[in-house]
């Protein structure tokens, strides 16, 4: 058998590993929208600490970070550092969005703002600001798995072959058993994806260079230099640094597919716990820089720096087998987040798009039938996304932390502030969104487009709340009564 | 405000700062963090696990609430 051959048949095991965990993973779930969006509410420590951890460290982190290091030097540090703090506003958010959620049925983030502030239209333009964010991100997982693949087979595999079969498989276990399938299987990619990565940045370094401080030794000190690179090479300013940290850190909690979770946990206990540990996995992360910066310097370089993980297995003489563990621990990173995001996005166009912004009724199973069916566009939009794309994958995750980032004011407002209003905080997310996504067409402020977007943002929701309140405050109900949806 | 929550609270702003670069940049240049690819990588490892201690520490200092093992509410400040 050809090592290719052997590499896929690992990779085949993996998947149809994970496939059968996935498809169990419904058992024990309610048929209705609650069980499928929300798992019935009953996700205990364990799944909440890997669906949390794991939907974050996706393909980005098995490929873009390592390729980041590889290229950019001391500014891969950011991918670290904006998550060592990104999870802790969840500690409150997350218990006060899930007492929400018990009392008036919420299952997606818009539908909290939305109900919290009176105003349907907020929903769909929450859904709009999480779908445009989510395609690229799900691309970017597709992509990555693509080019695992593509690599590790010598190109018998194509990107474009290769995505579409792990996105095959994320799609039948997503389609059967919804939010219980992404849990199962990322607490499986989970826990394989985290052995896989320190086995190889403490390998690759030795193997390499002759261990992490003898390569740390032989790189030129002016690219260990903070703040490092940009993407395009040029040196990167503080203020970028910076600003890209504050705005990745501010948009992290409030992804629209890991707010969600909130609604999924068991208790407040559980959500608690799992922001108090979330900080634990950002070390998970410390081995994937390394093997970014033990392919500084090792010849020949790959063609794309996301690349760098794949050239360095196929350069040197690891056996087939564990090219083929490495090359499913990537594919774990990417599925890991992948399902996560389509599971998310499928729901949040038909509760907040159909359900709340268009004001239709469907019964339990024909909003359940409407989630499954609308895996499918979503799918095809990221993936031809992700076949026509060629940024780097970092860019790419960078980008779609703008968008989201401007979820944060409204979600703060209608969660902590009585004085908000729906017109207020439309009028911030469409203000922050168009700043965010138009700047960098405009002006260089020599900053993330997404700080002055949340500026900008929360200075809407301040000003039109004022106009438009009635300056007493009010107990906002749901307006469309959603637990009796439920 | 709790003592316990003006100490995260500042313990959380050093976090934002260091985590920026803010208090690291070298003030003679305004160019470059003091720390080198190495000991940077400590840097923010230290800040992961010191964290997660701190974050451990306020949570186990939280005052009770009646919260169950199901389905609890204390949602701070929610309205």
């Amino acid at each position: 058998m050809s090592e290719q051959a052997q590499v896929l048949v690992v990779v085949g095991a993996y998947l149809a590993l994970s496939l059968g965990v996935g498809w169990r993973a419904a058992r024990g779930t309610s048929a209705s929208a609650t069980g499928y969006v929300a798992g019935d509410r009953s996700m205990g420590g364990l799944l909440m600490y890997f669906v949390t951890g794991a939907t974050i460290f996706s393909a980005f982190a098995f490929l873009g970070a390592p390729g980041r290091a590889f290229s950019t030097g001391g500014a891969a540090f950011h991918i670290i550092a904006f998550g060592v703090i990104g999870f802790l506003p969840f500690y409150w958010t997350g218990p006060a969005a899930a007492r929400l959620g018990r009392e008036h049925g919420y299952l997606t983030q818009g539908e909290l703002v939305a109900g919290q502030l009176r105003s349907r239209a907020l929903a769909p333009v929450m859904a709009l600001v999480g779908i445009v964010a989510f395609v690229p991100y799900l691309a970017l997982q597709m992509r990555g798995a693509g080019l695992v693949l593509e690599v590790l087979t010598g190109g018998h595999v194509s990107v474009e072959v290769g995505a579409a079969a792990v996105y095959g498989v994320v799609f039948l276990y997503v389609w059967h058993s919804g939010v219980m399938g992404v849990g199962w299987t990322n607490t499986l990619q989970g826990m394989f994806m985290m052995v896989l990565a320190w086995a190889l940045g403490l390998y690759l370094p030795r193997a390499i260079h002759g261990g992490v401080g003898a390569m740390f030794e032989r790189m030129d000190p002016e690219f260990l230099r903070m703040p490092g690179l940009s993407t395009s090479g040029e040196p990167w300013s503080w203020s970028m640094y910076g600003s890209s940290v504050l705005v990745m850190a501010i948009g992290f909690s409030f992804w629209p597919h890991l707010f969600q979770k909130a609604f999924a946990a068991r208790s407040d206990r559980v959500i608690r716990r799992t922001v108090v540990l979330y900080p634990t996995f950002q070390i998970f992360l410390v081995p994937i820089l390394l093997i970014g910066f033990a392919g500084v310097g090792y010849a020949p370089p790959p063609s794309q720096s996301d690349q760098v993980l794949p050239n360095l297995l196929l350069q040197l003489d690891i056996p087939a087998l564990l090219v083929g563990l490495f090359c499913a621990g990537a594919l774990a990173a990417s599925m890991s987040s992948g399902d996560a995001i389509l599971h998310s996005a499928a729901s949040i166009l038909v509760r907040d798009g159909w359900i709340v912004g268009a004001g239709r009724e469907l019964s339990a199973e024909a909003e359940r039938t409407a989630i499954r069916w609308t895996l499918l566009p979503i799918l095809v939009l990221s993936y031809v996304t992700a076949t026509t794309f060629h940024e780097d994958l970092v860019g790419l995750l960078a980008y779609a932390y703008g968008p989201v980032g401007q979820l944060a004011p409204p979600v703060l407002a209608a969660l902590f502030w009585r004085g908000a209003t729906g017109q207020g905080a439309l009028a911030g997310l469409v203000a922050g969104s168009t700043v965010t996504i138009g700047l960098p067409f405009v002006a260089d402020l020599g900053v993330h487009p997404g700080l002055p977007g949340l500026a900008v943002n929360a200075l809407a929701i301040v000003v039109v709340s004022k106009l438009t309140g009635s300056g007493q405050g009010s107990t906002r109900n749901d307006p469309r009564a959603p637990s009796s949806r439920t | 405000m709790r003592l316990r929550d003006m100490l995260l609270a500042a313990y959380l702003a050093v976090a934002v700062l260091s985590l920026t670069g803010v208090l690291f940049r070298d003030l003679a240049t305004h160019d470059g963090l003091v720390l080198g690819v190495p000991v940077g990588l400590a840097w923010v490892t230290g800040w992961a696990l010191a964290t997660f201690a701190c974050m451990a520490l306020y949570h186990v200092t939280r005052p009770e609430r009646g919260e169950d093992a199901g389905h609890g509410d204390d949602s701070e400040g929610a309205r």
